[in-house]
Protein backbone atom coordinates (compact mmCIF):
# COMPACT_ATOMS: atom_id res chain seq x y z
CA UNK A 1 0.00 0.00 0.00
CA UNK A 2 1.22 3.43 -1.17
CA UNK A 3 2.60 6.02 1.98
CA UNK A 4 -1.06 8.35 0.64
CA UNK A 5 -3.30 5.37 0.75
CA UNK A 6 -2.26 4.38 3.77
CA UNK A 7 -2.58 8.06 5.18
CA UNK A 8 -6.19 8.86 3.72
CA UNK A 9 -7.78 4.91 5.46
CA UNK A 10 -6.68 6.37 8.37
CA UNK A 11 -8.25 9.57 7.98
CA UNK A 12 -11.40 7.46 7.12
CA UNK A 13 -11.39 5.65 10.10
CA UNK A 14 -11.19 8.84 11.79
CA UNK A 15 -14.08 10.24 10.58
CA UNK A 16 -16.42 6.83 10.71
CA UNK A 17 -15.30 6.91 14.74
CA UNK A 18 -15.91 10.43 14.79
CA UNK A 19 -19.35 10.50 13.37
CA UNK A 20 -20.54 7.19 15.69
CA UNK A 21 -19.44 9.15 18.63
CA UNK A 22 -21.41 12.79 17.30
CA UNK A 23 -24.20 10.29 17.02
CA UNK A 24 -23.70 8.93 20.72
CA UNK A 25 -23.07 12.24 22.79
CA UNK A 26 -24.34 14.78 19.94
CA UNK A 27 -22.69 17.69 19.14
CA UNK A 28 -23.00 20.43 21.58
CA UNK A 29 -19.81 21.36 23.96
CA UNK A 30 -20.98 19.30 26.48
CA UNK A 31 -19.90 16.36 24.59
CA UNK A 32 -16.32 17.24 23.90
CA UNK A 33 -14.67 15.13 27.37
CA UNK A 34 -16.14 11.44 26.48
CA UNK A 35 -15.86 12.14 22.50
CA UNK A 36 -11.46 13.28 23.16
CA UNK A 37 -11.82 10.38 25.84
CA UNK A 38 -13.04 7.73 23.61
CA UNK A 39 -10.31 8.76 20.41
CA UNK A 40 -7.90 8.76 22.91
CA UNK A 41 -8.70 5.46 23.70
CA UNK A 42 -8.64 4.34 20.36
CA UNK A 43 -5.53 6.14 18.88
CA UNK A 44 -3.70 6.50 21.68
CA UNK A 45 -3.09 10.24 21.07
CA UNK A 46 -5.40 13.14 20.11
CA UNK A 47 -3.47 13.86 16.52
CA UNK A 48 -4.35 17.78 15.05
CA UNK A 49 -6.96 15.52 12.30
CA UNK A 50 -8.70 14.82 15.31
CA UNK A 51 -8.52 18.27 16.83
CA UNK A 52 -9.35 19.76 13.52
CA UNK A 53 -12.52 17.60 12.99
CA UNK A 54 -13.87 17.57 16.48
CA UNK A 55 -13.76 21.25 16.52
CA UNK A 56 -15.22 22.03 12.54
CA UNK A 57 -18.11 19.82 14.13
CA UNK A 58 -18.56 21.23 17.59
CA UNK A 59 -18.33 24.87 16.35
CA UNK A 60 -15.16 25.48 18.29
CA UNK A 61 -11.63 26.67 17.19
CA UNK A 62 -8.98 23.92 17.04
CA UNK A 63 -7.14 26.36 19.82
CA UNK A 64 -10.03 25.38 21.96
CA UNK A 65 -9.91 21.98 21.42
CA UNK A 66 -6.17 21.60 22.17
CA UNK A 67 -6.36 23.53 25.03
CA UNK A 68 -8.89 21.24 26.50
CA UNK A 69 -7.27 18.14 25.32
CA UNK A 70 -3.49 19.56 26.58
CA UNK A 71 -4.96 20.33 30.49
CA UNK A 72 -5.64 16.71 31.01
CA UNK A 73 -3.01 14.46 32.11
CA UNK A 74 -4.61 11.23 30.48
CA UNK A 75 -5.55 12.95 27.25
CA UNK A 76 -2.42 12.78 25.07
CA UNK A 77 -1.46 15.60 21.88
CA UNK A 78 1.42 13.46 21.47
CA UNK A 79 1.61 9.67 20.59
CA UNK A 80 2.45 7.59 23.83
CA UNK A 81 2.60 3.47 24.25
CA UNK A 82 -0.03 1.45 24.07
CA UNK A 83 0.54 0.38 27.30
CA UNK A 84 1.00 3.34 29.93
CA UNK A 85 2.08 2.44 33.08
CA UNK A 86 1.68 4.42 35.60
CA UNK A 87 3.37 3.75 39.17
CA UNK A 88 1.67 5.76 42.18
CA UNK A 89 3.71 8.26 43.67
CA UNK A 90 2.11 8.93 46.99
CA UNK A 91 3.76 8.89 50.27
CA UNK A 92 2.48 5.74 51.15
CA UNK A 93 3.17 4.11 48.19
CA UNK A 94 7.00 5.61 48.36
CA UNK A 95 6.93 4.11 51.92
CA UNK A 96 6.23 0.83 50.59
CA UNK A 97 8.53 0.90 48.08
CA UNK A 98 8.11 2.10 44.29
CA UNK A 99 11.65 3.17 43.75
CA UNK A 100 12.34 -0.47 43.79
CA UNK A 101 9.28 -1.53 41.39
CA UNK A 102 10.15 1.75 38.79
CA UNK A 103 14.32 0.34 38.79
CA UNK A 104 12.30 -3.35 38.10
CA UNK A 105 10.31 -1.76 35.51
CA UNK A 106 13.05 0.42 33.77
CA UNK A 107 15.64 -2.49 33.74
CA UNK A 108 12.97 -5.04 31.90
CA UNK A 109 11.33 -2.48 29.82
CA UNK A 110 14.55 -0.76 28.65
CA UNK A 111 13.74 2.26 28.87
CA UNK A 112 13.63 5.23 32.07
CA UNK A 113 11.32 6.63 33.98
CA UNK A 114 8.92 9.24 31.33
CA UNK A 115 10.29 7.48 27.81
CA UNK A 116 8.20 4.97 25.28
CA UNK A 117 10.03 2.05 23.86
CA UNK A 118 11.53 2.13 20.55
CA UNK A 119 8.54 -0.47 19.31
CA UNK A 120 5.93 2.26 20.40
CA UNK A 121 4.71 -0.43 23.25
CA UNK A 122 5.40 0.71 26.47
CA UNK A 123 5.48 3.83 28.28
CA UNK A 124 6.83 4.32 31.82
CA UNK A 125 5.39 6.74 33.84
CA UNK A 126 4.78 7.96 37.76
CA UNK A 127 1.11 9.19 38.75
CA UNK A 128 -0.03 11.06 41.52
CA UNK A 129 -1.79 8.93 43.75
CA UNK A 130 -4.33 6.14 42.19
CA UNK A 131 -6.58 5.19 45.01
CA UNK A 132 -4.85 2.45 46.41
CA UNK A 133 -2.58 3.29 49.04
CA UNK A 134 -3.94 0.66 51.20
CA UNK A 135 -2.53 -2.33 48.84
CA UNK A 136 0.82 -0.38 48.19
CA UNK A 137 2.69 0.00 45.95
CA UNK A 138 0.64 0.36 43.26
CA UNK A 139 0.58 0.86 39.55
CA UNK A 140 -2.17 1.03 36.75
CA UNK A 141 -1.51 -0.24 33.07
CA UNK A 142 -4.21 1.36 31.32
CA UNK A 143 -7.21 0.79 32.71
CA UNK A 144 -6.25 -2.34 35.26
CA UNK A 145 -4.78 -1.60 38.84
CA UNK A 146 -1.72 -4.16 40.22
CA UNK A 147 -1.45 -3.82 43.85
CA UNK A 148 0.85 -5.03 46.53
CA UNK A 149 3.31 -4.61 44.05
CA UNK A 150 7.22 -6.50 44.60
CA UNK A 151 9.78 -7.02 41.69
CA UNK A 152 9.00 -10.46 41.35
CA UNK A 153 5.38 -9.96 40.86
CA UNK A 154 6.39 -6.82 38.53
CA UNK A 155 8.40 -9.43 35.74
CA UNK A 156 5.46 -11.70 35.56
CA UNK A 157 3.02 -9.48 35.02
CA UNK A 158 4.88 -7.49 32.22
CA UNK A 159 4.67 -11.56 30.70
CA UNK A 160 1.25 -11.23 29.86
CA UNK A 161 1.87 -7.85 27.86
CA UNK A 162 4.44 -8.66 25.80
CA UNK B 1 -13.77 -3.26 72.54
CA UNK B 2 -13.01 -2.24 68.79
CA UNK B 3 -14.87 1.18 68.61
CA UNK B 4 -15.27 0.54 65.02
CA UNK B 5 -18.76 0.93 63.68
CA UNK B 6 -19.90 -0.92 60.48
CA UNK B 7 -23.20 1.18 59.32
CA UNK B 8 -22.16 1.84 55.67
CA UNK B 9 -19.29 -0.32 55.02
CA UNK B 10 -21.54 -3.46 55.64
CA UNK B 11 -24.20 -2.10 54.10
CA UNK B 12 -26.76 -4.17 55.76
CA UNK B 13 -28.89 -1.41 56.86
CA UNK B 14 -29.45 -0.46 53.14
CA UNK B 15 -32.94 -2.06 51.31
CA UNK B 16 -32.87 -1.45 47.76
CA UNK B 17 -35.91 1.00 46.26
CA UNK B 18 -37.16 1.63 50.08
CA UNK B 19 -35.71 5.09 50.21
CA UNK B 20 -36.84 6.08 46.83
CA UNK B 21 -40.09 4.25 47.17
CA UNK B 22 -40.47 6.76 50.64
CA UNK B 23 -38.81 9.82 48.64
CA UNK B 24 -41.90 9.29 45.45
CA UNK B 25 -44.25 9.82 47.57
CA UNK B 26 -42.96 12.68 49.47
CA UNK B 27 -42.67 16.81 48.85
CA UNK B 28 -39.15 18.28 47.60
CA UNK B 29 -39.76 19.87 51.21
CA UNK B 30 -40.58 17.11 53.23
CA UNK B 31 -37.35 15.15 51.50
CA UNK B 32 -34.94 17.95 52.43
CA UNK B 33 -36.57 18.66 56.29
CA UNK B 34 -35.18 15.03 56.93
CA UNK B 35 -32.10 15.51 55.66
CA UNK B 36 -31.78 19.02 57.36
CA UNK B 37 -33.34 17.45 60.74
CA UNK B 38 -30.78 14.62 60.39
CA UNK B 39 -27.87 17.57 60.31
CA UNK B 40 -25.52 15.65 57.91
CA UNK B 41 -22.84 17.25 56.91
CA UNK B 42 -21.23 16.95 53.53
CA UNK B 43 -18.12 14.05 53.58
CA UNK B 44 -16.19 15.38 50.53
CA UNK B 45 -13.83 17.61 53.26
CA UNK B 46 -15.49 21.13 53.52
CA UNK B 47 -18.54 19.88 56.20
CA UNK B 48 -20.99 21.99 54.40
CA UNK B 49 -24.67 20.83 56.15
CA UNK B 50 -26.52 18.78 53.62
CA UNK B 51 -30.03 19.94 53.76
CA UNK B 52 -29.23 23.55 53.86
CA UNK B 53 -27.28 23.07 50.37
CA UNK B 54 -29.90 21.33 48.98
CA UNK B 55 -32.84 23.81 50.56
CA UNK B 56 -30.51 26.71 48.78
CA UNK B 57 -31.07 24.72 45.41
CA UNK B 58 -34.64 23.84 45.82
CA UNK B 59 -35.46 27.29 46.20
CA UNK B 60 -33.59 28.77 42.98
CA UNK B 61 -36.76 29.63 40.06
CA UNK B 62 -35.19 28.05 37.26
CA UNK B 63 -37.23 24.61 37.11
CA UNK B 64 -34.20 23.37 35.40
CA UNK B 65 -31.65 21.46 37.51
CA UNK B 66 -28.76 19.21 38.37
CA UNK B 67 -27.56 16.43 40.34
CA UNK B 68 -23.61 15.49 40.58
CA UNK B 69 -21.91 12.71 42.48
CA UNK B 70 -18.60 14.27 42.90
CA UNK B 71 -16.73 10.42 42.80
CA UNK B 72 -13.38 12.42 41.73
CA UNK B 73 -11.40 11.02 45.26
CA UNK B 74 -8.02 12.76 43.86
CA UNK B 75 -6.95 13.69 47.39
CA UNK B 76 -3.50 11.00 48.00
CA UNK B 77 -3.92 8.64 50.85
CA UNK B 78 -8.15 8.21 49.60
CA UNK B 79 -9.47 5.82 48.91
CA UNK B 80 -13.32 5.21 50.96
CA UNK B 81 -15.14 6.30 48.06
CA UNK B 82 -13.78 3.63 45.89
CA UNK B 83 -14.38 1.17 48.71
CA UNK B 84 -18.18 2.12 49.33
CA UNK B 85 -18.46 2.29 45.39
CA UNK B 86 -17.43 -1.15 44.84
CA UNK B 87 -19.17 -2.76 48.00
CA UNK B 88 -22.52 -0.99 47.00
CA UNK B 89 -22.48 1.27 44.04
CA UNK B 90 -26.90 1.28 44.22
CA UNK B 91 -27.17 2.30 47.43
CA UNK B 92 -24.76 5.34 46.08
CA UNK B 93 -26.84 5.75 43.04
CA UNK B 94 -30.30 5.42 44.99
CA UNK B 95 -28.84 8.85 47.03
CA UNK B 96 -28.40 10.81 43.91
CA UNK B 97 -32.23 9.59 43.09
CA UNK B 98 -33.50 11.23 46.32
CA UNK B 99 -31.74 14.56 45.37
CA UNK B 100 -33.34 14.39 41.78
CA UNK B 101 -36.78 13.58 43.23
CA UNK B 102 -36.35 16.16 45.81
CA UNK B 103 -35.23 19.16 43.96
CA UNK B 104 -37.00 17.65 40.32
CA UNK B 105 -33.67 17.46 38.71
CA UNK B 106 -33.90 17.37 34.70
CA UNK B 107 -30.50 15.02 35.34
CA UNK B 108 -27.94 13.63 37.30
CA UNK B 109 -24.48 13.09 36.68
CA UNK B 110 -21.50 11.09 38.36
CA UNK B 111 -17.77 12.15 37.66
CA UNK B 112 -15.68 9.54 38.33
CA UNK B 113 -11.95 9.75 38.29
CA UNK B 114 -10.05 7.89 35.27
CA UNK B 115 -8.22 6.04 37.74
CA UNK B 116 -11.50 4.37 38.57
CA UNK B 117 -12.81 3.53 35.24
CA UNK B 118 -12.38 -0.07 34.90
CA UNK B 119 -15.68 -0.24 37.50
CA UNK B 120 -17.77 1.41 35.48
CA UNK B 121 -19.31 -1.63 33.37
CA UNK B 122 -20.51 -2.79 37.05
CA UNK B 123 -22.32 0.74 37.32
CA UNK B 124 -23.39 0.97 34.09
CA UNK B 125 -25.02 -2.65 35.25
CA UNK B 126 -26.53 -1.26 38.86
CA UNK B 127 -28.19 1.93 36.56
CA UNK B 128 -29.68 -0.42 34.00
CA UNK B 129 -31.07 -3.41 37.02
CA UNK B 130 -32.74 0.66 38.66
CA UNK B 131 -33.99 1.21 35.62
CA UNK B 132 -35.70 -2.01 35.36
CA UNK B 133 -37.29 -1.49 38.34
CA UNK B 134 -38.30 2.01 38.04
CA UNK B 135 -36.14 3.28 40.40
CA UNK B 136 -34.38 5.68 37.71
CA UNK B 137 -36.03 6.87 34.00
CA UNK B 138 -39.58 8.09 33.40
CA UNK B 139 -41.91 8.72 36.35
CA UNK B 140 -39.99 7.26 39.01
CA UNK B 141 -42.06 5.08 41.39
CA UNK B 142 -45.28 6.95 40.19
CA UNK B 143 -43.40 10.41 40.94
CA UNK B 144 -44.31 12.28 38.13
CA UNK B 145 -40.80 13.06 38.04
CA UNK B 146 -38.28 11.45 35.29
CA UNK B 147 -34.69 11.46 35.99
CA UNK B 148 -31.78 9.27 35.14
CA UNK B 149 -28.11 8.55 35.71
CA UNK B 150 -24.57 9.17 33.31
CA UNK B 151 -21.57 8.85 34.17
CA UNK B 152 -18.73 10.89 32.90
CA UNK B 153 -14.90 10.22 33.80
CA UNK B 154 -12.53 12.73 34.66
CA UNK B 155 -8.98 12.50 32.63
CA UNK B 156 -6.45 13.17 35.67
CA UNK B 157 -6.44 16.40 36.91
CA UNK B 158 -6.76 16.37 40.58
CA UNK B 159 -8.47 20.08 40.94
CA UNK B 160 -11.43 18.97 38.99
CA UNK B 161 -12.41 17.65 42.71
CA UNK B 162 -13.28 21.28 43.36
CA UNK B 163 -16.87 21.21 42.15
CA UNK B 164 -16.49 24.31 40.11
CA UNK B 165 -13.85 22.96 38.37
CA UNK B 166 -15.59 19.46 37.78
CA UNK B 167 -18.84 21.13 36.32
CA UNK B 168 -16.43 23.22 33.63
CA UNK B 169 -14.82 19.31 33.12
CA UNK B 170 -18.10 17.73 32.26
CA UNK B 171 -19.53 20.93 30.15
CA UNK B 172 -16.14 20.31 27.88
CA UNK B 173 -13.81 23.27 29.21
CA UNK B 174 -10.48 22.92 30.78
CA UNK B 175 -11.37 21.95 34.53
CA UNK B 176 -10.14 25.22 35.79
CA UNK B 177 -12.15 26.67 39.21
CA UNK B 178 -14.65 29.70 38.93
CA UNK B 179 -14.45 32.60 41.02
CA UNK B 180 -16.92 32.11 43.94
CA UNK B 181 -19.74 33.14 44.80
CA UNK B 182 -21.85 32.67 42.29
CA UNK B 183 -22.42 29.22 44.57
CA UNK B 184 -23.37 25.61 42.44
CA UNK B 185 -26.34 25.35 44.35
CA UNK B 186 -27.60 28.56 42.46
CA UNK B 187 -25.42 28.74 39.27
CA UNK B 188 -23.78 25.31 38.50
CA UNK B 189 -23.95 23.15 35.86
CA UNK B 190 -24.46 24.92 32.35
CA UNK B 191 -25.38 28.17 34.71
CA UNK B 192 -28.13 26.06 36.23
CA UNK B 193 -28.79 25.57 40.05
CA UNK B 194 -26.63 22.14 40.95
CA UNK B 195 -26.40 20.13 44.07
CA UNK B 196 -22.80 18.68 44.13
CA UNK B 197 -21.91 16.35 46.87
CA UNK B 198 -19.35 13.65 48.07
CA UNK B 199 -19.86 9.65 47.13
CA UNK B 200 -19.56 9.90 51.35
CA UNK B 201 -22.50 12.05 51.18
CA UNK B 202 -24.78 10.25 48.41
CA UNK B 203 -24.63 7.04 50.26
CA UNK B 204 -25.91 8.06 53.40
CA UNK B 205 -29.23 9.72 51.99
CA UNK B 206 -30.87 6.19 51.65
CA UNK B 207 -30.49 5.09 55.09
CA UNK B 208 -31.33 8.86 56.43
CA UNK B 209 -34.89 8.50 54.31
CA UNK B 210 -35.40 4.67 55.35
CA UNK B 211 -34.68 4.95 59.13
CA UNK B 212 -35.35 8.67 60.20
CA UNK B 213 -33.14 11.77 61.65
CA UNK B 214 -33.23 10.12 65.02
CA UNK B 215 -31.55 7.21 64.39
CA UNK B 216 -29.20 8.64 62.06
CA UNK B 217 -28.38 10.98 65.30
CA UNK B 218 -27.50 8.13 67.66
CA UNK B 219 -24.61 7.80 65.81
CA UNK B 220 -21.76 10.78 66.37
CA UNK B 221 -21.40 13.48 68.53
CA UNK B 222 -23.85 16.48 68.98
CA UNK B 223 -23.49 19.25 66.17
CA UNK B 224 -21.77 16.11 63.83
CA UNK B 225 -23.37 13.15 64.09
CA UNK B 226 -23.26 9.90 62.07
CA UNK B 227 -20.80 7.61 60.96
CA UNK B 228 -17.72 8.60 59.37
CA UNK B 229 -15.60 6.87 56.92
CA UNK B 230 -11.64 6.86 57.28
CA UNK B 231 -8.81 5.65 54.64
CA UNK B 232 -5.45 4.85 56.64
CA UNK B 233 -2.16 4.11 55.12
CA UNK B 234 1.08 4.16 55.22
CA UNK B 235 2.73 2.84 58.35
CA UNK B 236 0.19 0.79 60.10
CA UNK B 237 -0.37 -2.96 60.27
CA UNK B 238 -4.04 -3.16 59.05
CA UNK B 239 -4.39 -0.13 56.25
CA UNK B 240 -7.90 0.43 54.61
CA UNK B 241 -11.05 1.80 55.06
CA UNK B 242 -12.56 1.96 58.31
CA UNK B 243 -15.95 3.60 59.83
CA UNK B 244 -15.78 5.71 63.18
CA UNK B 245 -18.40 7.52 65.12
CA UNK B 246 -17.74 11.15 64.32
CA UNK B 247 -15.72 12.99 66.90
CA UNK B 248 -13.26 10.21 67.55
CA UNK B 249 -9.73 10.70 68.35
CA UNK B 250 -7.15 10.40 66.52
CA UNK B 251 -5.51 8.00 68.61
CA UNK B 252 -8.10 5.40 68.88
CA UNK B 253 -8.10 5.57 64.89
CA UNK B 254 -4.16 4.66 65.22
CA UNK B 255 -4.96 1.78 67.83
CA UNK B 256 -7.47 0.23 65.33
CA UNK B 257 -5.22 0.43 62.46
CA UNK B 258 -1.95 -0.75 64.28
CA UNK B 259 0.15 2.19 64.21
CA UNK B 260 3.34 1.65 66.10
CA UNK B 261 6.41 3.71 67.04
CA UNK B 262 4.56 6.86 65.20
CA UNK B 263 6.17 10.33 64.50
CA UNK B 264 3.46 11.85 61.97
CA UNK B 265 0.73 11.78 60.80
CA UNK B 266 -0.82 13.88 58.28
CA UNK B 267 -4.61 14.13 58.07
CA UNK B 268 -7.31 15.30 55.84
CA UNK B 269 -4.91 14.20 52.82
CA UNK B 270 -1.95 15.95 51.52
CA UNK B 271 -3.71 19.45 52.20
CA UNK B 272 -4.16 18.93 55.67
CA UNK B 273 -2.24 18.92 58.57
CA UNK B 274 0.53 17.13 59.50
CA UNK B 275 0.41 16.14 63.07
CA UNK B 276 2.59 15.67 65.75
CA UNK B 277 2.23 12.61 69.09
CA UNK B 278 1.05 15.60 71.09
CA UNK B 279 -1.98 16.25 68.98
CA UNK B 280 -2.72 12.67 68.82
CA UNK B 281 -5.44 12.65 71.55
CA UNK B 282 -7.33 15.60 69.50
CA UNK B 283 -10.80 14.60 67.85
CA UNK B 284 -11.45 13.96 63.96
CA UNK B 285 -13.93 16.89 64.31
CA UNK B 286 -14.14 20.10 63.14
CA UNK B 287 -13.57 23.11 65.63
CA UNK B 288 -11.12 24.73 67.02
CA UNK B 289 -9.44 22.08 68.86
CA UNK B 290 -10.25 19.79 65.87
CA UNK B 291 -8.46 17.88 63.38
CA UNK B 292 -9.80 17.85 59.78
CA UNK B 293 -12.09 15.30 59.34
CA UNK B 294 -11.55 14.92 55.22
CA UNK B 295 -11.08 11.11 55.91
CA UNK B 296 -7.01 10.85 55.30
CA UNK B 297 -5.27 9.22 57.33
CA UNK B 298 -1.22 9.34 56.44
CA UNK B 299 0.91 7.65 58.99
CA UNK B 300 4.66 8.02 59.44
CA UNK B 301 6.89 6.09 61.82
CA UNK B 302 10.24 7.37 63.46
CA UNK B 303 12.25 6.48 60.82
CA UNK B 304 10.60 8.81 58.19
CA UNK B 305 12.00 11.95 57.04
CA UNK B 306 9.35 14.91 56.92
CA UNK B 307 11.25 17.01 54.74
CA UNK B 308 11.04 14.56 52.08
CA UNK B 309 7.65 13.92 52.53
CA UNK B 310 6.57 17.84 52.57
CA UNK B 311 8.63 17.65 49.12
CA UNK B 312 6.61 14.88 47.99
CA UNK B 313 3.67 17.10 48.59
CA UNK B 314 4.28 19.75 47.28
CA UNK B 315 5.74 18.27 44.00
CA UNK B 316 2.06 16.82 43.70
CA UNK B 317 0.57 20.46 43.84
CA UNK B 318 3.02 22.19 41.81
CA UNK B 319 1.91 19.53 38.91
CA UNK B 320 -1.43 19.40 39.95
CA UNK B 321 -1.83 23.43 40.22
CA UNK B 322 -4.02 24.34 37.11
CA UNK B 323 -1.94 27.82 36.75
CA UNK B 324 -4.74 30.28 36.68
CA UNK B 325 -3.75 32.15 39.26
CA UNK B 326 0.17 33.32 40.26
CA UNK B 327 0.20 32.67 43.82
CA UNK B 328 -0.30 29.50 43.48
CA UNK B 329 1.45 28.39 39.92
CA UNK B 330 4.24 30.64 41.60
CA UNK B 331 4.63 29.54 44.79
CA UNK B 332 4.15 25.97 44.57
CA UNK B 333 6.94 26.28 41.60
CA UNK B 334 9.02 27.85 44.70
CA UNK B 335 7.97 25.72 47.16
CA UNK B 336 9.18 22.62 45.45
CA UNK B 337 12.56 24.53 44.57
CA UNK B 338 13.58 25.53 47.80
CA UNK B 339 12.66 22.16 49.83
CA UNK B 340 14.92 20.79 47.14
CA UNK B 341 17.91 23.12 48.25
CA UNK B 342 16.78 22.16 52.02
CA UNK B 343 16.82 18.31 51.50
CA UNK B 344 20.64 18.77 49.86
CA UNK B 345 21.48 20.86 53.25
CA UNK B 346 22.04 23.83 51.59
CA UNK B 347 19.19 26.29 52.68
CA UNK B 348 19.50 28.52 55.78
CA UNK B 349 16.74 30.21 58.04
CA UNK B 350 16.03 32.70 55.70
CA UNK B 351 15.13 30.60 53.05
CA UNK B 352 12.53 29.10 55.33
CA UNK B 353 11.37 32.75 56.61
CA UNK B 354 10.84 33.65 52.58
CA UNK B 355 8.93 30.27 52.57
CA UNK B 356 7.00 31.04 55.32
CA UNK B 357 5.69 34.94 53.94
CA UNK B 358 5.19 33.31 50.20
CA UNK B 359 2.32 31.03 52.26
CA UNK B 360 0.69 33.16 54.05
CA UNK B 361 0.55 34.95 50.64
CA UNK B 362 -0.86 31.81 49.18
CA UNK B 363 -3.20 30.84 51.91
CA UNK B 364 -5.21 34.63 51.28
CA UNK B 365 -4.78 34.90 47.75
CA UNK B 366 -5.46 31.76 45.55
CA UNK B 367 -8.68 31.63 43.89
CA UNK B 368 -9.67 28.01 45.02
CA UNK B 369 -9.29 25.26 47.84
CA UNK B 370 -6.00 24.12 45.85
CA UNK B 371 -3.77 26.95 46.15
CA UNK B 372 -5.64 28.25 49.73
CA UNK B 373 -4.69 24.82 51.63
CA UNK B 374 -1.28 24.08 49.67
CA UNK B 375 0.58 25.85 52.66
CA UNK B 376 -1.42 24.11 55.42
CA UNK B 377 1.18 20.83 55.66
CA UNK B 378 4.03 23.21 54.93
CA UNK B 379 2.48 24.89 58.65
CA UNK B 380 2.25 22.11 60.37
CA UNK B 381 5.35 20.97 59.67
CA UNK B 382 7.34 24.06 60.57
CA UNK B 383 5.19 23.66 63.81
CA UNK B 384 6.04 20.41 64.65
CA UNK B 385 9.26 19.96 62.53
CA UNK B 386 11.04 22.54 61.95
CA UNK B 387 14.52 21.60 63.22
CA UNK B 388 14.60 18.49 60.94
CA UNK B 389 14.42 21.54 58.02
CA UNK B 390 17.05 23.57 59.59
CA UNK B 391 19.73 20.85 60.17
CA UNK B 392 20.17 17.20 58.45
CA UNK B 393 22.05 14.27 58.71
CA UNK B 394 24.03 15.29 55.78
CA UNK B 395 24.88 18.89 57.55
CA UNK B 396 26.84 17.08 59.63
C1 LIG C 1 -8.68 21.05 44.88
C2 LIG C 1 -9.92 20.44 45.43
C3 LIG C 1 -10.15 19.07 45.28
C4 LIG C 1 -11.33 18.49 45.77
N1 LIG C 1 -11.49 17.15 45.58
C5 LIG C 1 -12.66 16.59 46.00
C6 LIG C 1 -12.91 15.20 45.77
O1 LIG C 1 -12.08 14.49 45.19
N2 LIG C 1 -14.09 14.67 46.19
C7 LIG C 1 -15.03 15.43 46.83
O2 LIG C 1 -16.10 14.94 47.18
N3 LIG C 1 -14.82 16.74 47.07
C8 LIG C 1 -13.67 17.33 46.66
N4 LIG C 1 -13.48 18.68 46.88
C9 LIG C 1 -14.57 19.44 47.56
C10 LIG C 1 -15.67 19.80 46.56
O3 LIG C 1 -15.37 21.06 45.99
C11 LIG C 1 -17.04 19.90 47.25
O4 LIG C 1 -16.93 20.69 48.38
C12 LIG C 1 -17.64 18.57 47.65
O5 LIG C 1 -17.71 17.70 46.57
C13 LIG C 1 -19.03 18.79 48.20
O6 LIG C 1 -19.59 17.57 48.66
P1 LIG C 1 -20.05 17.37 50.18
O7 LIG C 1 -20.83 18.59 50.59
O8 LIG C 1 -20.89 16.14 50.11
O9 LIG C 1 -18.82 17.19 50.99
C14 LIG C 1 -12.30 19.29 46.42
C15 LIG C 1 -12.06 20.65 46.59
C16 LIG C 1 -10.89 21.23 46.10
C17 LIG C 1 -10.70 22.69 46.28
S1 LIG D 1 -5.41 28.30 43.37
FE1 LIG D 1 -4.12 27.06 41.97
S2 LIG D 1 -5.44 25.39 41.31
FE2 LIG D 1 -6.80 26.96 42.23
S3 LIG D 1 -7.44 28.25 40.52
FE3 LIG D 1 -5.56 29.18 41.31
S4 LIG D 1 -3.89 28.26 40.11
FE4 LIG D 1 -5.70 27.00 39.80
Amino acid sequence: MSVLSAKSSLTERIDNDLNKLFEKYGTTRAALMPILQEMNENYNYIGEYIIMKVAEILDMSATEVYGVASFYHFLRTEPIGDFVISVSDCTPCVMAGNEKIIKVLENELGIKLGETSSDGKFTLEKASCIGLCDQAPAMLINNDAYTDLTPEKVVEILKNYR
Amino acid sequence: MSKEKRILLDGKEYKAGEAIKIAAGKSGEDIIKIIKDAGIKGRGGAGFPTGLKWSFCYNEKDPEKYIISNADEGEPGTFKDRVLLQKNPRQHFEGMVVGGLAIKAAKGYMYLRHEYKRFVPDFEKVLDDMRNDNHLGKNIMGSGIDFDIEIRLGSGAYVCGDESALLESIEGKRGEPRNKPPYTASQGFLNKPTIVNNVETWTYIPLIISKGAKWFKQFGKGDNPGTKLFSISGDVDKPGVYEFDKGVSLQTVLDEAGAKNTKAVQVGGYSGVLVAPQDFNKPLEYGPEGLPPGGSIIVYNNTRDMVEVLLNYMHFFYEESCGQCVPCREGTYEMVRTLEKIKCCEASSRDIDKLTELAEVMTISSKCGLGQTVPTPFFSAMENFKEEFLVRECAL
